[in-house]
């Protein structure tokens, strides 16, 4: 017996999606790349038709520019420079898509059906099982990389903007490879919300929260501290700090690809230092955190609370609190920034209220809903 | 040998499965019945390692099926329905078998198909039927030593369901394994069980064979020579199933001298006592209702 076989079984269930998100992974990588060039043909001839229009910018010394000498640092990047080509944001955005879905489809939607009882009762342990969907969620976006990156890289270097990648193109693949890890990242995160959450629809909700929960916190601590002192500047730097930690890096996805300076890798080394050092090995670390609490919270998930929004009802109080809390503060930000300046009377009403609703919503969530098809 | 030892399990504050305790030996048919809810599909799902129960442990031989994942080889648990593999074709179901289950025999599964004229569709476009004697005919064909079977012949018509039957006994005599059946279709277990084991809220209620619970509980056809008397009517330890005129059919749950005396003391004019059907014993010793067949 092979574990080849929990593979197979995997493929089964996720196959349309890993190949949509290879093909979508290609297509997110490239087309943006092209069309960011038609921009900038368009712009390259508008200028090099009306020179004269550009003097403020170009100043009279070139009077007619080459492209090269258009996307020159010495002009400010007027036109745009490899930063501006490279899809960034939208690989990671497809990325976070695919991943939340191909894992909740291979652990989510098994827990609605019958699935799930029968991929128990095979002759394999708990961590094959898990570990087999991780290698196909992960081998999907490893695919898309390895197959979109480098089309994207000869997308720009048989173009005429070829010379932008001149002396980059291992920043370039760093990119690349950045971009996979957080991709991967995601999908970990995601599988490990399928550890716990009870179905489908639990586990998508489970993996956003999850996304945006650390930076989330952060917003809301920083802007109830704002609501109730207003020590604007104190606060920003609380915030600022936090953010950009290690430790915050580690711990969200999210924190690190906002922290990525993607505008001076290509040019301040030091940029490009930190980048491969903090950046990739923070991502490298959510996934290896990610990756070994899903498994250990998969091996003592009870199946028996499959359907449920949180499968380990001893700590639903845990949830509980953690939910209302979050929600008063939410709450109490909202109520108290509609004065200006911001009240904290306001802010102390919003609290209850939003408590309030999160506490009815979480007895909803955490202890109603329970979409077990069979007892 | 399999195994169930002191098993209990809570779920929501409810112990649904309490103490329970009982050896499989090879080439057994096993009728497990109780009412709904009473943990039959829940000690199924934990014979095999779906559920993890609280304590106790399920082994088979000297190793416990919570450890050794490997043993599921020889233990089967076919589910009553065939929801899970239903985006599968009946062949991609085969291969898929055959790659987890060493042993599994592509063409005794092929003769079950030809046997029962079902084709290479999907598994969700066949009719119900004949989804149950797909999964079927795939764990049977896996050749394991245990199969645990839920409700294996709910919804299915009366061919469908002498099929199955035939198709669990015809294995059970070729290949001596053992089968742990959980249904509501009293009558047909009745015709394949060696031993009964009832479960009540969660509890081992009895374990026996067919004749012992026939023996432990009594049918009786009384014709009293006056009314039936309210006595009778009244008395805690038996079910009345019928009173028409002065000819009363009740059941007991246990045959006692002092029951023979109290109907002896209203001079009947006729005892009967007719046979006892599992639906029989099942109604009396369980509580039942006719709602809950």
């Amino acid at each position: 017996m092979s574990f080849k076989v929990l593979l197979k079984k995997d493929w089964k269930q996720v196959s349309l999606l890993w190949m949509l998100l290879v093909f979508l992974g290609i297509v997110a990588y490239t087309l943006p790349v092209w069309t960011q060039m038609q921009t900038f043909d368009e712009q390259v001839r508008e200028i090099q038709a009306n020179p004269e229009e550009y003097a403020e910018w170009y100043g009279d010394n070139v009077k007619n520019p080459s492209v090269e000498e258009l996307f020159s640092p010495e002009y400010s990047y007027f036109i745009g420079d490899l930063q501006t080509l490279i899809p960034y944001g939208g690989v990671i955005f497809l990325y976070i898509i695919f991943g939340f879905l191909m894992a909740s489809v291979l652990i989510g939607s098994e827990r609605n059906s019958q699935m799930s009882d029968f991929t128990m009762s095979l002759p394999f342990n708990r961590n094959q099982l898990y570990i087999s969907k991780w290698l196909i969620g992960t081998s999907g976006i490893i695919v898309s990389s390895l197959l979109g990156g480098p089309l994207m890289l000869w997308v720009i270097h048989s173009s005429r903007y070829s010379f932008l990648m001149d002396g980059h193109a291992l920043q370039v693949a760093g990119l690349v490879g950045f971009m996979m890890l957080t991709g991967i990242a995601v999908f970990s995160l995601g599988l490990w919300m399928g550890s716990f959450g009870g179905e489908a629809v639990s586990q998508v909700l489970w993996s956003v929260v999850a996304l945006l929960f650390p930076v989330g916190i952060i917003l809301l601590i920083q802007g109830s501290i704002y609501s109730l002192t207003e020590n604007t500047a104190g606060v920003y730097d609380l915030f600022e700090r936090a953010i950009e930690s290690v430790f915050m890096r580690v711990i969200s996805p999210l924190a690190n690809v906002f922290n990525v300076d993607t505008f001076n890798m290509f040019t301040d080394n030091t940029v490009w230092e930190n980048f491969m050092t903090v950046a990739m090995m923070s991502a490298l670390s959510f996934i290896i955190l990610s990756f070994g609490l899903g498994l250990w919270m998969f091996n003592r998930a009870p199946q028996e609370n499959n359907g449920r929004f949180f499968m380990f009802t001893n700590w639903l109080w845990l949830v509980h609190v953690i939910m209302v809390v979050c929600f008063a503060m939410l709450g109490g930000i909202i109520l108290a920034n509609l004065s200006y300046p911001t009240n904290s009377i306001l802010y102390l009403i919003g609290f209850v209220i939003g408590g309030f609703l999160a506490h009815l919503l979480a007895k909803r969530l955490l202890y109603r809903l329970n979409l077990k098809l069979k007892s | 040998m399999l195994t169930v030892q002191q098993l209990s399990k809570t779920i929501d504050r409810q112990r649904v499965l309490d103490d329970i305790d009982f050896t499989v030996g090879a080439g057994e048919i096993i009728a497990l019945v109780g009412r709904n809810g009473a943990g039959k599909t829940t000690l199924l799902r934990t014979m095999v390692g779906i559920i993890r129960p609280d304590t106790g442990d399920v082994r088979y031989g000297p190793a416990s099926i919570f450890e050794k994942s490997e043993l599921k080889r020889d233990v089967i648990f076919v589910p009553d329905s065939a929801d899970a593999l239903k985006h599968y074709t009946v062949n991609e179901a085969a291969a898929l078998y055959e790659s987890i289950y060493p042993k599994f025999n592509r063409s005794t599964f092929r003769e079950t198909l030809t046997r029962y004229n079902i084709d290479n569709k999907k598994i969700r476009q066949l009719s119900k039927g004949q989804k149950a004697m797909v999964t079927l005919s795939l764990a049977f064909a896996v050749q394991a030593k245990y199969y645990l079977l839920d409700e294996p012949t709910d919804g299915l018509d009366v061919v469908a369901k002498a099929d199955v039957l035939k198709l669990m006994i015809a294995q059970v005599e070729a290949r001596n394994c053992s089968i742990i059946v959980s249904s509501h279709q009293l009558h047909e277990l009745e015709r394949i069980a060696d031993r009964i084991i009832m479960i009540e809220k969660g509890r081992v209620k009895a374990i026996m064979s067919l004749e012992e619970a026939r023996e432990t509980s009594v049918k009786l056809q009384v014709v009293f020579n006056n009314q039936v008397p309210v006595e009778l009517l009244e008395r805690k330890d038996i079910e009345i199933i019928n009173v028409t005129g002065r000819v009363a059919l009740f059941m007991a749950k246990e045959r006692t001298k002092e029951l023979d005396t109290f109907v002896d003391a209203h001079d009947p004019m006729l005892v009967e006592e007719i046979p006892m059907s599992l639906e029989d014993v099942f109604r009396v010793q369980l509580g039942g209702e006719s709602s809950v067949f």
